[in-house]
């Protein structure tokens, strides 16, 4: 044999042998790869920065933080809950920690733009199915429902935990994501199908895991404008760079006319008047909101589940008819009666905030995290103990 | 991308050991068709199979005949059927509708009965690849015989998306070759030529991309050196990107045994523009010399002619890459400079001969400026005139940031 052909072959061989060794150690990787010090995904290690943080990685941080004979809050939705707005000392879900007190240990797993039945929603229905004591705590807001566990920037956490077996057998959410799949254009089938592909690949062969686990700890690889000239740093090395709130007079600026339209929207499609000037909610919303319920939430996760549904800003509010108003109110009490009609804690979140609580629209500021906390450790410790 | 897709790394590690394990050639080639068409199903989906395998067909049997009259009309349905699927919205919109305002909209309502959303996967590809084979038989070229060596030829799956286009007199040889046997070396040959690609078209490329298009929108916003950097990202990015795929695509056909023409060769160390065209898209420079310039009379009816002949073929050499003004005008900047190229010595006397000594004895400065044109000439590739112009102005206006 030559030497040409010989080293042919041993580079061959270390193909082979690199990919053995990449997929062990990504197996490793994802029984204990998860960020320090964790506190909450903020935006430089999650999907904004193109860090998509594979679904192992939140169990483990879940299972990170549970202590035997304490009750898991594991907290999911979307950047209320992540706690935009709130720098990383004041994010809401350590002032529930300190509210809930010693029997407690609460994980923040929201990501920005998802939905309740997404990511964390996973991990609580997963570590349910093997007997831990969980609670999960979220938010949406009327329009949104409860969304679906596949698709947007947080589905693939669906089909990694579909794959890696960790979900409750559930008919009506394989059907129901079946009809959504099916009814997909084909440019966003086939991207669905390339998610799933890489999920089933990654339940063996962790590449996902890997490559975060070398993306947190020694390079990254993806720019992205978030980070621009840091993007190749570990992503260990960057903190949590989440901003105080302006001051209240700075506050509510922007976009007046467009975040009126958006919270008009909360209400005026999914309300029609009722006799003596009241509202209801309409009859085809009131039965997608209990379809999309009994389709998206595992009956297992529904009694250790609260739900909140986020108000918008009084700045935004007040600013609202008279009519309009009364319409908002009667959507949220509707809507989180709805919920409760299926099983399901349900909180309207924000109608004794004040402005000073919010930094926009939406989101809260250190002192509206602090009011959240308080609610929902209220109503948490009306839950029965798992 | 489709190479660094789940579905193609699945494809691949099911279709490569098969391959290589089936030791009789004409299974070989049963499972090289098999895969071929699986991947072309994938990708294209049966609306984008079925137009090609129709005019494929038409080809294969045409070339059989041997008869010139068919190759003729075979090759006038390849090229109708590009013009029909790539090139017809922007015929009756951009170019009829500009002239004749009323005929364009007739022909554009009817264009939307017709029309299919999106134009067959590589039609291009497709059409350059039957039109040289029923060229080269129509000129007397022996015919390919055998149907599944027809179909191999023109779904070979890594050259499908991107080229490079092959010929097939030079394909078919390299087929047997491989499905005769393929060495430990060409396995290791096309696996360390993949692993360039993934280098140039994941990282590098990638990433490039995801820079242009943030700053790209924000060009007039960047400072004198930003929007230089810009510029040189943009001619890294393209270079990287298309030859990182053609790397793959000759190191996944070298898996196979089979080798694949170069379609690159260092463009950017190119020391004039002619030295450019024979390093950049070398299998679509020497297609549209062989099938269009040449037979447009090439060189050979004086300079004037031959400037002519250069402008009409890198207009079409333009248009090729997109049906928009812009790939016109970037081709049309390409004719212009090659014409400049070709004639400064012949039509600057004495100073034309003293320029070109200096580029003799310089060829750093050929190459500097080769590089700037080439550069600017991506602007006109990516973006609207009116955008690709603001944008030049801006790298050299003597006052701003």
């Amino acid at each position: 044999m030559t030497t040409s052909r010989l080293s042919n072959w041993l580079l061959i061989a270390g193909i082979m042998t690199g990919f053995c060794a990449a997929a062990w150690q990504g197996n490793l990787a994802s029984t204990y790869s998860k960020p320090d010090g964790f506190i909450r995904f903020h935006q430089r290690i999650s999907p904004d920065a193109i860090f998509y943080p594979p679904y192992a990685m939140l169990e483990s941080l879940a299972l990170a933080h549970w202590q035997r004979g304490k009750t898991l809050v594991i907290i999911g939705g979307n950047s209320i809950m992540n706690g935009v707005g709130q720098p990383k000392d004041d994010v809401w879900s350590l002032r529930l920690q300190e509210q809930l007190g010693d029997r407690y240990v609460v994980v923040n797993l929201a990501f920005r733009g998802a939905y309740p039945t997404q990511g964390a929603a996973l991990v609580a229905e997963s570590l349910l199915l093997r007997g831990y004591p969980v609670i999960y705590v979220a938010n949406t807001n009327p329009p949104a429902a409860t969304g679906r566990a596949p698709g947007g920037a947080s589905g693939y956490f669906y089909w990694q935990a579909l794959y890696q077996h960790r979900l409750a057998a559930f008919p009506a959410r394989d059907e129901s994501i079946r009809r959504w799949l099916d009814s997909l254009p084909a440019t966003e089938r086939r991207q669905q199908d390339e998610e799933r592909l890489g999920a089933r690949l990654e339940a063996w062969f962790r590449q996902q895991s890997l490559w975060h686990h070398v993306g947190y700890r020694h390079f990254f690889t993806v720019w992205n404008f978030i980070l621009a000239r840091d993007f190749w740093v570990p992503h260990d090395r960057l903190p949590d760079t989440e901003p105080h709130a302006q001051p209240l007079a700075d506050r509510f600026k922007n976009f007046l006319p467009e975040e009126m339209a958006i919270t008009r929207g909360f209400s005026e499609t999914m309300a029609v008047p009722g006799p003596g000037g009241s509202w209801q909610l309409e009859e085809g919303n009131r039965q997608r909101l209990g379809a999309d319920i009994e389709a998206s939430v595992v009956p297992l996760l529904r009694p250790h589940t609260l739900i909140l549904l986020n108000k918008n800003a009084p700045y935004y509010l007040d600013r609202l008819s008279p009519a309009e108003r009364a319409r908002d109110v009667s959507v949220y009490a509707a809507c989180a009666q709805i919920f409760r009609d299926h099983g399901i804690a349900c909180e309207v979140a924000g109608d004794d905030f004040e402005s000073a609580d919010y930094i926009d629209r939406a989101h809260l500021s250190a002192e509206g995290g602090r009011k959240l906390a308080q609610l929902v450790a209220r109503k948490l410790k009306e839950f029965p103990q798992p | 991308m489709i190479f660094n897709t789940y579905w193609f790394i699945c494809f691949s590690a099911v279709f490569f050991p098969i391959y290589w394990f089936l030791f009789l050639p004409v299974l070989r080639r049963f499972w090289l068709l098999a895969g071929c068409a699986v991947f072309h199903f994938h990708f294209a989906g049966p609306a984008g199979v079925l137009p090609i395998i129709v005019i494929g067909l038409v080809a294969y049997l045409a070339g059989l005949t041997r008869w010139r009259f068919l190759c003729a009309a075979a090759i006038a349905l390849s090229v109708a059927a590009l013009g029909f699927y790539k090139y017809a919205q922007f015929l009756c919109v951009d170019l009829l509708g500009r002239l004749f305002p009323g005929t364009g909209a007739l022909l554009e309502r009817q264009l939307h009965t017709l029309h299919p959303i999106a134009a067959p996967l590589a039609i291009s590809f497709f059409t350059f690849e039957f039109v040289h084979y029923l060229v080269e038989v129509y000129r007397g070229r022996e015919p390919i015989r055998r149907p599944d060596d027809f179909a191999l030829f023109a779904v070979h799956f890594p050259s499908l998306v991107a080229g490079p286009i092959k010929r097939y007199q030079d394909y078919l040889p390299d087929l047997r070759a491989g499905l005769a046997g393929v060495t430990v070396d060409d396995v290791a040959a096309g696996a360390q030529r993949i692993a360039l690609g993934l280098v140039k078209k994941v990282v590098l490329a990638d990433n490039l991309t995801l820079v242009i298009n943030f700053y790209g929108p924000g060009f007039a916003g960047l400072s004198r050196g930003q929007a230089w950097l810009f510029l040189a990202a943009l001619a890294a990015r393209i270079v990287l990107d298309f030859s990182g795929y053609t790397d793959m695509a000759i190191g996944l056909s070298r898996l196979m045994g089979i080798r694949l023409p170069e379609n690159f060769n260092y463009p950017y160390l190119a020391v004039s523009l002619q030295d450019f065209w024979q390093r950049w898209h070398i299998s679509l420079t020497s297609w549209i010399r062989d099938y269009v310039y040449i037979p447009l009379g090439g060189n050979r009816h004086g300079l004037l002619r031959r400037l002519a002949n250069g402008l009409f073929v890198f207009a079409l050499c333009g248009l090729w890459h997109g049906p928009a003004w812009h790939f016109v005008l970037w081709g049309l900047w390409h004719g212009v400079g090659l014409v400049i190229n070709f004639s400064y010595v012949t039509l600057l006397g004495p100073v034309g001969r003293a320029l070109a000594g200096v580029f003799t004895r310089l060829p750093v400065l050929g190459w500097a400026l080769t590089l700037l044109y080439v550069a600017f000439g991506w602007l006109m590739f990516f973006y609207e005139p009116a955008q690709a112009w603001a944008m030049a102005v801006k790298l050299f206006a003597f006052h701003g940031p």
